[in-house]
């Protein structure tokens, strides 16, 4: 298991991949996370996600849109 | 632009899209809030999209004390359903996660904030307390972890799995006994 520079740990179990919606090992997450929390949240009508195929959706609509960036 | 205390704290009495307009530009000048008039929208607001953005408005801002105000909140059985944005808040101050903020979120909240609240227990910023409330703590997910929510108990197995050497506890596989 490695760090990342964001603090979070790359491998572990499978199953803690999957909880991190199975995102967290593509190169964009924290762009998708951070993109997710200050905008998409709000604009999908302010709730949490709920499973890992809604966070999957989300995650895909914004690939599709463009990968929109929020600065740090 | 100031705005009033009771302009907010009287219900309808200003619009909530406007409110959350006004932290989400929180950076301009002037700003429409102060750093304090946001923690106290923080503090007693019953929505949690105006709570969201108030937190993420102090993590923009760095404001002094909102990690500890974002805990508080994190403890709260009625905040964990929609808490992903304030663990994200705090994790952008730096802060850290109470033990009993842990157990609550994976009890109580949603997939998302699952999923942010291990990420503390993750990154080692989980604070441990003492050891009575570590060992309370790790009762508490040992039966979360038997429990009859499947995503609560999933949660609490993978917190399990990552607290052996900081509360006394053996490893999940034991408690099954």
């Amino acid at each position: 298991m490695s760090k990342e520079p964001s603090g979070r740990f790359r491998g572990g179990s499978q199953t803690r991949r999957d909880r991190w919606f199975g995102l967290d090992q593509q190169p964009d997450f924290e762009a998708f996370r951070r993109w997710w929390h200050r905008v998409g949240k709000e604009e999908s009508g302010g709730r949490d996600l709920e499973s890992r195929e809604q966070a999957l959706a989300e995650y895909e609509a914004w690939i599709k849109s463009g990968r929109n960036r929020v600065r740090s | 632009m100031a705005v009033a205390l009771q302009d907010w704290e009287s219900p309808g009495s200003v619009d909530e899209e406007q409110m959350i307009a006004w932290l989400r530009d929180v950076g301009s000048l002037p700003p429409a809030l102060t750093a304090a008039e946001i923690a106290r929208l923080l503090d007693r607001t019953g929505s949690h999209r105006l709570r969201n953005a108030a937190a993420l408005a102090l993590a923009e801002l760095k404001a002094a004390g909102a990690a500890e105000r974002i805990g508080v909140l994190l403890r709260r059985a009625d905040v964990a359903p929609q808490s992903g944005s304030l663990l994200f808040a705090l994790d952008e101050l730096g802060g850290t996660l109470s033990l009993e903020g842990l157990v609550n979120i994976l009890r109580n909240g949603s997939f998302e904030a699952r999923s942010e609240a291990l990420h503390f227990l993750d990154a080692d910023r989980v604070s441990m307390a003492d050891p009575e409330s570590r060992r309370v703590a790790s009762a508490e997910l040992t039966a979360l972890a038997a429990g009859p929510d499947p995503d609560a108990a999933a949660a609490a197995q993978d917190a399990l799995a990552m607290l052996p050497d900081r509360t006394g506890h053996s490893g999940p596989e034991q408690h099954q006994a």
